[in-house]
């Protein structure tokens, strides 16, 4: 995915173009929802704040500055997103019914996988660089982590997500 | 990755099925967005007294030297990426010959550009160059980095100065790496290499009888239901198959007619007719003829070896071709401390070098 097409097409969305925003929507669907997956752990959850994101981008589109990396503004709503509703959750939701809340997937799906072999920040680095494009290096930025470790992390993920599926 | 990625954004769509309906208009007017590889100055005047014991003292010391240092000899290493290559050094310490141990290998060791710019060259040179081509040809991933591993049973060996000379190279392309020797018995190295031990012969005796590639080895030594195997998982399904795919990959209508396939779900069993069908779909659009050779399974020893030599331009050319981008991507340098804090990351984790050398392999 390129993120300087999308960042052209949410100067476009900001201008009113809802082709361009069915473009960016297409464009970067899977991985947000994989990105956001990671958070909610839940597809009824999930969907709600891939919903509730895509709502944002289009509002808030005039405030992107051109010429900035348009996939770190989207993944910045959505992470800003998923920690506000997870905090309401903690506030409104015993932690038992929320722990039930996390799917158990279909057994065999990559995000089920993921899910059962993988820590948090695992499949935030698995989903960055596989779906976002982001380079080891980026995702060192990003994370705030030297770029050996998220290099070794990246790696030991990688291994237990084939062995599982694998197993699968 | 690319099947994982696949497999992975597959289930994606499924799940954001509900969500299209929701943003995606069914007129959809706009362009795809397309998708998406650095005199002494001397004194005239020497009395002959102070001559004469400078020269004494030079030739006890190229005497003594020459009596303490090993003789210069031929020697041998091995260097595991993947590809798995045995190095022979001359006397000199340059690259007389080079052995493919896995199939792999027989890609590097069969290229010309492996005979101009590794055979002749001193190890360190050469190692360099063939790091290089290993990388050209896909069989180093830049983001997951580099583990290699170098072997051997000579002791005069410089592995320290090769294990240098490999780590530069690759911190200077900017790729994470792990890079260590090994020193081993020689029936472990003669095990490693695959060659009888204990018969009085050197090791670069035995090295000499080994054919250069690797097909030819196993030609000689596995039945022709391994050989088959081994030909339908190099060839068929690692190059032809992927080769189809990719076509598929680039072209919209094909993919929307290939949509509901999944490669990866196809049976082994059933691969070559299940794909019969689709390269013979696909013949009908495209030319593909010229691979239809490719697709046939060896009868016995000789036909796998002349397969796998007649396909191997082919097999060459497309990893070259489907590396390329990733070849060419410029990145910053890596700096010594970073690759030794990835060692102790994965030293912490695993233990030694060798826990994680037969963790990835």
């Amino acid at each position: 995915m390129q993120k300087r097409e999308v960042g052209k097409l949410i100067v476009m969305v900001s201008n009113g173009d809802n082709n361009a925003f069915q473009d960016l929507y297409l464009q970067t669907k899977r991985g947000l929802f994989a990105f956001l997956y990671t958070y909610f752990h839940n597809r009824e959850q999930t969907e709600d704040a891939v919903h509730n994101v895509y709502l944002k981008i289009k509002i808030n589109a005039g405030a992107f500055k051109e010429d900035t990396n348009g996939v770190a503004w989207i993944l910045q709503i959505a992470k800003n997103y998923a920690l506000n509703e997870l905090k309401k959750s903690e506030r409104t939701t015993p932690i038992e019914e929320w722990h039930k809340s996390i799917d158990n997937g279909d057994r065999g799906s990559v995000t089920d996988a993921m899910e059962r072999v993988l820590s948090e920040e695992e499949q935030r680095i698995v989903t960055l660089h596989v779906l976002w494009g982001y380079k080891h290096r980026e995702i060192a930025s990003l994370i705030g982590k030297p770029l050996g470790t998220i290099t070794s992390q990246y790696k030991r993920a990688m291994e237990k997500l084939r062995k599982a599926l694998k197993e699968d | 990755m690319g099947k994982l990625k696949r497999r992975w954004e597959k289930e994606l769509d499924q799940m954001t099925y509900s969500l299209d309906r929701e943003f995606v208009k069914k007129e959809n007017s706009s362009k795809a967005v397309e998708k998406s590889k650095p005199f002494y100055k001397r004194k005239k005047f020497i009395s002959i007294g102070s001559l004469s014991f400078a020269l004494t003292l030079i030739l006890t010391f190229v005497l003594t030297f020459s009596f303490t240092q090993p003789k210069k000899h031929e020697s041998a290493f091995v260097v595991e990426i993947n590809p798995a290559v045995v190095f022979v050094l001359n006397e000199e310490g340059e690259v007389s010959s080079l052995v493919a141990i896995n199939s792999d290998a027989d890609v590097i060791v069969s290229l010309d550009e492996t005979k101009e710019d590794v055979i002749g060259k001193s190890a360190p040179d050469a190692l360099k160059n063939y790091v290089d081509l290993v990388m050209q040809y896909g069989f180093i991933d830049k983001e997951s980095g580099a583990t290699v591993r170098i072997s051997t049973d000579d002791k005069g060996l410089d592995l320290d100065g090769f294990c240098n000379a490999i780590e530069d190279f690759l911190c200077e392309k900017g790729i994470m790496n792990v890079v260590f020797g090994k020193n081993l018995s020689t029936d472990e190295f003669c095990d490693l290499i695959g060659v009888e031990k204990g018969d009085g012969t050197s090791i670069v005796q035995k090295i000499a009888k080994m054919p250069t590639l690797y097909a030819e080895k196993i030609a000689k030594e596995q039945d022709v239901e391994v050989l088959r195997e081994e030909y339908f998982q190099t060839m068929i399904k690692s190059v032809v198959a992927e080769y189809v795919i990719s076509i598929i990959d680039r072209d919209p209508i094909l993919q929307e007619i290939f949509e509901t396939v999944s490669f990866e779900d196809i049976n082994e069993e059933n691969y070559i007719e299940a794909f019969d069908d689709i390269f013979q779909f696909m013949n009908s659009i495209i030319n593909l003829e010229w691979l239809l050779p490719m697709l046939e399974l060896p009868e016995n020893a000789e036909e796998y070896v002349k397969m796998t030599s007649n396909s191997m331009p082919f097999r060459q050319s497309y990893l070259k071709e489907k590396n390329k981008e990733e070849y060419e991507s410029q990145k910053t340098p890596v700096s010594k401390e970073s690759v030794n804090q990835y060692l102790s990351e994965i030293l912490s984790q695993y233990g030694s070098l060798d826990n994680y050398w037969n963790s990835q392999n």
